[in-house]
């Protein structure tokens, strides 16, 4: 009994080395919004709790499958552990502070921030699906296009999002963050852009129909671009549009990914 | 008692004449005839009607349905439930179900022989959508798709993954819930053997619309037939609605026979803490069947209304709720996973404890844990439609709920580790199934968190790495259940024993075949491969290369299994009647059992697992030493 319970610790202790070296490796795409950093904590934060957990019952499974294997039948019957003693009461007890850590953090903690409206919204762009393309407008920039999404880097952004035949779902891998668009109402994604990029230099840079919507719904993607606030100011005016920001702050309107 | 027993399960008695397998085609041929008859009628009617009230007598969908309403009922009692049914309500003999191989395609009553049909029936759907999941992965070799446009590749996924969930409802349940519960109860059959025998007959139409959606165009929701995509897409659709609810009946009747069963048929002395851990399982996942499987129903009820009357349930132009549908759905899908995995759990928790030679450890917690898998099953539902811009109020119920399912999923790992540690594990092909199943089942039960915790679930949310979280929970949790309850129960249903080395080649290259699919599967999710796509981007290429190729090699795993099945049935060694030695009743009694079970009732007086115990009673006394003087 010493002698297993000494060799599967070691086990699981090498098993969560071995965990945690593969927790390293950065997994997600690299990350262009502030919420988006938000769901790379909540993911880092669940990697290492899964860590120790995937390598306690790897270990058992692992140093059973091993050294109780048996050639032929077993003559005789093994120990009879019924488990009629404390084991599940503690392993209940584990595993229910386990959850009510997840559920807190990064669960309750993360759905505040990925939820969280802005307090100043300094770009609108509505988004609108239809089979199986994206129309783009920006209302205060009197800009409209079906070729690319174009926003200014370190800016507030609401994507105002609507849908005219099935259910779409608006997804920038790039920004780790989705909402769908659901027809008859009008869905919102807020957000702030964090770093420069396009989708020529990493394809996680597009707007992708994340929403089953019929035959095209693997192309409906359009290619999206962060860009300085004087370049996008430039490709504004290129488009006939009227170049500069206008921020509005925000009163009581639904933010962040909620819907009328 | 015997001659009693024979009548009620129709088996060819003294009192009849001994109907042969040809008589059961005959009966088949006239379910298809009498199923022309109601559909034409059906459509007759509709276009009476219509004519009254001033509309065209055709009308394509709304007529597809008046006949199909028609042509079920004419298909189950022209098949065989007028025959061994009807017949006596009008106070005419029931002609039985013939006693030769005939009987597999006959309106059987006998448990047994329903559970064969829907085992054989089941592991042929697999293999059919099996296939279909390898033209899928050839299609994603490139990333412009490779051989089809995507509007096949739509239909080829949606018929992939409608057959697989149909796989998962009753693959494991229809078959070894049917043929092994009353063993193991010591009940000479289930507590309705005719409604059973309807449960089963009730499949083939499913089958023969959802082929008949093919030539429609299919459909190109994937199972989950969200509208308004479902109430505006071609026929194919209405073809899957009726599939699905006819399917839905199946469940339902199923899961009602289950409990009715497992509560009434006991044998004398197996009181509620001496039932075996798979029959707990099979009754945990009765109520889920029983309770939510209506809402299903419903909500395609719902979609076809939409389609077929102009109802706008869904569609919001008219003031309809496209989110009304997710809610409906999800509220019997959710808890359908746990139909699927409840039974699995059975299995593999009855053969970690039998081949490890040591007591099921912490068995009321695990029956504890079944049953609040079964409570929490009915309030997780959202969870599916976290970025769906459902009430923001409801995020953090349901992030709550959700989280603490991993609780009592929790309790089922105890139970397995506690079970094998220590044990003489004796790795034959069904343990390493098992063991494998705890392996697969940690890995889908881990990433779960990540699709149930909000802020990860708003990345990952319809990407592959929710494809092969599933794929670790159905497949690796539930389909890998199957096939360890088919090594494990082959002895005992076919009177022989598998090729144990074939069956060594079928797990290990499965069990690799699965995960070096699957693994590999997370990353694109995580990178920005949405799911149920014929095209992706470039840079994911050369990881979905290594993905086909891994599946295609897990393709090629089923047929060591097939062989092994179909040859050991006629060159298998004979099988005793308790090769495992095991402790339960299904094993006290002859491979294969005699049409009534037991030919003495058994009586039970001990435990099923206490193997290793001190002065510890034996669970029943073996029935079948006394009759067969085996």
């Amino acid at each position: 009994m010493k002698r297993d319970l000494g060799i599967v610790s070691v086990l699981w202790l090498v098993l969560i080395g071995v965990g945690l070296v593969l927790a390293g490796f950065d997994v997600l795409p690299e990350t262009h919004s502030d919420k988006g950093a938000d769901v790379r904590h909540a993911w880092e934060t669940l990697v290492l709790m899964a860590v120790p957990v995937m390598a306690f019952v790897i270990a058992v499974l692992t140093y059973s499958f091993l050294a109780y294997r048996r050639r032929g039948e077993p003559a005789e019957d093994g120990p009879p552990h019924t488990g009629r003693n404390w084991v599940p009461k503690v392993w209940f007890v584990l595993t229910g502070a386990l959850s009510a850590v997840v559920i807190v953090y990064p669960g309750l903690v993360g759905i505040d921030a990925v939820m969280k409206k802005n307090d100043t919204t300094d770009i609108v762009v509505k988004l609108q699906a239809t089979k199986w393309r994206w129309i783009v407008q920006y209302p205060d920039q009197n800009v409209t296009t079906l070729k690319e999404l174009v926003l200014p880097v370190d800016k507030h952004v609401r994507f105002e999002i609507q849908a005219s035949d099935v259910l779409h779902s608006v997804w920038v891998p790039a920004f780790l963050l989705k909402v769908d668009a659901v027809p008859g109402k009008t869905t919102y994604l807020e957000f702030k852009t964090t770093k420069t990029g396009s989708f020529e230099d990493n394809e996680a840079m597009r707007l992708q129909c994340a929403e089953l919507c019929g035959r095209d719904h693997a192309t409906m993607q359009l290619p999206v671009r962060v860009v300085a606030a004087t370049e996008f100011d430039q490709w504004v005016a290129d488009l006939g549009g009227e170049p500069g920001l206008k921020p509005s702050v925000a009163k009581s309107k639904p933010g962040g990914h909620s819907g009328h | 008692m015997t001659d009693a027993v024979a009548h009620a399960h129709g088996a060819a008695g003294g009192d009849g004449p001994a109907y042969t397998g040809w008589y059961a085609a005959g009966r088949m041929a006239r379910g298809v005839a009498w199923a022309a008859v109601g559909f034409a009628l059906g459509v007759a009617l509709l276009a009476v009607v219509r004519n009254i009230t001033g509309h065209d007598g055709w009308s394509k969908e709304a007529s597809i349905c008046a006949g199909y309403l028609l042509a079920l009922p004419g298909w189950l009692f022209g098949m065989g439930m007028w025959d061994g049914w009807g017949r006596e309500w009008f106070g005419h003999k029931v002609k039985h179900a013939p006693s030769d191989w005939g009987r597999y395609f006959s309106f059987c009553h006998d448990h047994k022989v329903i559970g064969i049909q829907y085992l054989a029936t089941f592991v042929f759907l697999f293999l059919f959508a099996g296939l279909f999941a390898m033209v899928i992965r050839w299609q994603l070799l490139s990333p412009n798709g490779a051989i089809l446009t995507n509007a096949q590749y739509n239909s080829v996924m949606s018929m992939h993954g409608t057959v697989m969930i149909a796989v998962a409802v009753a693959g494991v349940a229809g078959s070894f819930g049917n043929y092994i519960l009353p063993l193991q109860l010591g009940a000479d059959d289930m507590a309705f053997p005719r409604l059973n025998a309807m449960s089963f007959w009730l499949i083939p139409p499913v089958a023969v619309l959802l082929l008949a959606a093919l030539p429609m165009g299919g459909w190109d929701t994937g199972w989950t037939a969200y509208p308004p995509l479902s109430t505006t897409n071609g026929t194919g659709q209405l073809m899957f609605n009726l599939a699905i609810i006819t399917f839905g009946l199946s469940s339902i009747l199923s899961g009602l026979n289950f409990i009715c069963t497992f509560i009434f048929m006991r044998a004398e002395g197996m009181t509620w803490s001496r039932i075996p851990v798979f029959s707990w399982s099979l009754f945990a996942m009765a109520w889920i069947a029983l309770l939510f499987t209506q809402l299903f129903a419903v909500s395609l009820i719902m979609v076809t209304l939409d389609r077929v009357a102009g109802t706008s349930w869904f569609n919001a132009t008219h003031g309809g709720q496209p989110l009304l549908y997710q809610h409906v759905f999800w509220f019997y899908s959710h808890p359908a996973v746990y139909i699927f995995v409840l039974p699995a759990f059975g299995i593999i928790l009855e053969i970690l404890s039998h081949l490890s030679r040591k007591p099921l450890f912490a068995y009321k917690w695990v029956v504890g844990a079944f049953f609040g898998i079964l409570g929490l099953s009915g309030i997780v539902w959202a969870h599916h439609m976290f970025t769906s811009t459902m009430d923001a109020r409801l995020l953090k119920p349901f992030l709550i709920t959700t989280e603490l399912i991993s609780i009592p999923t929790g309790l089922i790992f105890l139970a397995a580790l506690g079970t094998i540690w220590q044990g003489k594990l004796w790795l034959r092909v069904p343990m390493l199934f098992a063991l494998g199943e705890v392996f697969n089942f940690l890995i889908g039960g881990v990433t779960g968190i990540f699709l149930a915790d909000l802020p990860t679930d708003i990345h990952l949310q319809d990407t592959y790495f929710v494809v092969a979280h599933f794929h670790y929970t159905i497949v690796g949790g539930e389909i890998f259940a199957l096939f360890a309850g088919i090594y494990f129960w082959y002895p005992k249903i076919t009177g022989r024993m598998y090729n144990e080395r074939l069956g060594q080649w079928h797990f290990w290259l499965m069990f690799l075949g699965f995960n070096f699919t699957f693994i590999p599967m997370f990353w694109p999710g995580i990178q920005g491969m949405n799911r149920r796509i014929a095209e992706y981007t470039p840079d994911l290429q050369n990881i979905n290369i290594v993905v086909s190729v891994m599946a295609f090699i897990l393709g090629a795993s089923f047929l060591p299994f097939v062989w092994n099945m179909l040859a050991s049935l006629f060159r298998g060694e004979r099988a005793q009647a308790n090769p495992w030695r095991a402790r339960t009743l299904e094993w006290q009694t002859t491979s294969p059992p005699p049409v009534e079970n037991f030919p003495v009732p058994p009586l039970v007086t001990g435990g099923p697992y206490d193997y290793g115990v001190p002065g510890a009673a034996v669970h029943a006394a073996p029935a079948y030493s006394a009759a067969a003087g085996d």
